[in-house]
């Protein structure tokens, strides 16, 4: 007497689940025999593909990213049960929806970043106390930045070695060549560009900073529409706005502190700077500068120290 | 009675540590706890990020680092109702899946392919299973939807059970059979189209 054959699901099933009771009907039967083998063939086929690896030092380089992202994003470790029924209640009082909660908290990525030319953009995304924190780091390359409308207290931030570009709900163009930023086109949306050592920029739509080498960088204002998708060329530039220097005015001790941990930090003594950088957080605790120096104080530490 | 000998628990290296010990001991902030997990577990959630979304090599690194950003923020909320390795490869399914929904669905397929290892190199294992029909499944394989591609790579490539697989992704075990069965239906099509 031979057994009953099983639909094509309940053989499928049973092939993924490794019944021998199938497995040897399949053996005996034609039909069933013949599914099976397909469905044997799949399997080979689908673990033959090959798959990439990771060279050891980007093995050692995300590593090293990781343990700063931590650094800055500390888990909430011993958070009472009190504490966390309390926040449930506050949350629920102010009428947060969990879809809308679950939505937020599970968005990796606060932008879409498309490489133009050659960028190798490097991205850490955080939550911290529910707020979403990415910070993109840029050493050479082109890339096409969009980042969505940011909620309060959350930054986007693209780094190159020599300067920073903070945005908020905006599109535009980041490229840098050998670690610093050479040039930021605004797409739509405002952007500010602070380069070390040189002045703040803020940026409006179509607007261009450049990088122009001995003297200061400019403003170029656009002419042509601009197609965020296709790379165009520019057309003429019918006016240059040079950026006018700002009214002479002292360094607060927060800023001299920046600066004397910014040199140490070029210099490599980046115990020194980090230092320096900490001062800055006790001198300007909750400013924006604050958090820069945090930033550069975990760079000075990670310099220091083999994890 | 002789003198009493207070028990002293001998100071154990993280890397003797059990999964388990180690997402607590990230909960109360070892960063050292959190680089043995992610030396145990970085290649199997970088192989199965590279399957499920085939993106540039850079954005398969950022999306396994935010995976372990994500593991250590999330360490103290693991309750151990799963394996380690099945929760970590659920935080790497939430990220490949965003990453797909924003990213994916505006680049052209052939863009996507172009991020994949060039098929004019055939593996040994390729070689057996037969080349040509490798880069096919891969490209149907690439054409499934999210949901029917992460339960194929988790049972049938990644070899999870089933009940490990369901739990990575949220789903009933019924469910993933489901999309598993789909998979396969539209994968084996695929294959023999060119036949």
């Amino acid at each position: 007497m031979t057994d009953p054959c099983p639909n094509v699901r309940a053989l499928s099933d049973a092939f993924a689940r490794g019944d021998e009771a199938l497995a040897a009907h399949a053996e005996r039967c034609r039909s069933c025999g013949k599914e099976w083998s397909s469905l044997q063939e799949i399997r080979t086929v689908a673990r033959a593909m090959p798959y990439r690896t990771m060279s050891p030092e980007r093995i050692r380089s995300v590593r090293a990213q990781i343990v700063m992202a931590t650094r800055n994003a500390r888990p909430p470790a011993n958070r009472s049960r009190a504490y966390a029924i309390a926040a449930a209640l506050v949350m629920v009082a102010l009428g947060f929806s969990s879809v809308w909660m679950r939505k937020q908290d599970d968005r990796p990525f606060l932008a879409t970043v498309t490489s133009l030319s050659g960028a190798r953009p490097r991205r850490v995304a955080m939550i911290e106390d529910g707020v979403r924190r990415e910070v993109v780091t840029l050493l050479s390359g082109r890339m096409d930045v969009q980042v969505e409308t940011l909620t309060p207290g959350e930054r986007f931030l693209v780094v190159t070695d020599d300067a920073e570009v903070e945005v908020r709900g905006t599109r535009f163009e980041v490229e840098a060549r050998e670690g610093l930023l050479h040039e930021v086109r605004v797409i739509s949306g405002l952007v500010e560009v602070r380069p070390r050592e040189r002045l703040t920029a803020l940026l409006r739509t179509g607007e261009r900073w450049i990088r122009e080498e001995p003297s200061q960088a400019r403003i170029v204002a656009p002419v042509a529409p601009i197609d965020p998708i296709v790379e165009k060329p520019i057309k003429a530039v019918k006016k240059v706005r040079k950026l006018k220097a700002p009214p002479a005015r002292q360094p607060t001790a927060a800023e001299r502190a920046f600066q004397e941990g910014w040199s140490l930090y070029r210099e490599g003594r980046s115990k020194e700077a980090a230092a320096a950088f900490d001062r800055v957080i006790d001198l300007a605790p909750d400013t924006p500068l604050a958090e820069d120096a945090n930033y550069w104080k975990e760079q000075a530490l990670r310099s220091t120290e083999a994890w | 009675m002789g003198d009493v000998v207070p028990l002293q628990r001998a100071p154990t290296e993280a890397s003797a540590l059990p999964d388990e010990a180690l997402i607590s001991a990230c909960a109360r902030g070892d960063e050292a706890a959190l680089g043995v997990l992610f030396d145990r577990h970085r290649e199997a959630v970088h192989r199965f990020l590279d399957r499920m979304v085939g993106a540039p090599p850079d954005v398969l690194e950022d999306l396994l680092q935010s995976t372990f950003v994500e593991v250590w923020r999330c360490a103290d909320r693991f309750h151990g109702r799963s394996k380690v390795t099945t929760w970590i490869i659920g935080i790497a399914h939430n990220m490949a899946r965003h990453y797909l929904r924003d990213t994916i669905r505006r680049r052209a397929a052939f863009d996507v392919l172009a991020h994949r290892p060039p098929p004019s190199v055939a593996t040994p294992e390729e070689e057996t299973a037969g080349h040509e029909k490798v880069v096919r499944l891969r490209a149907a394989l690439d054409a499934l939807p999210e949901k029917m591609r992460a339960a194929f790579v988790l049972t049938e490539i990644e070899e999870l059970s089933g009940k490990d697989a369901a739990e990575a992704l949220g789903i009933r075990p019924n469910a993933l059979w489901r999309r598993v069965f789909e998979a396969r239906k539209r994968l084996r099509r695929a294959l023999e189209e060119e036949r």
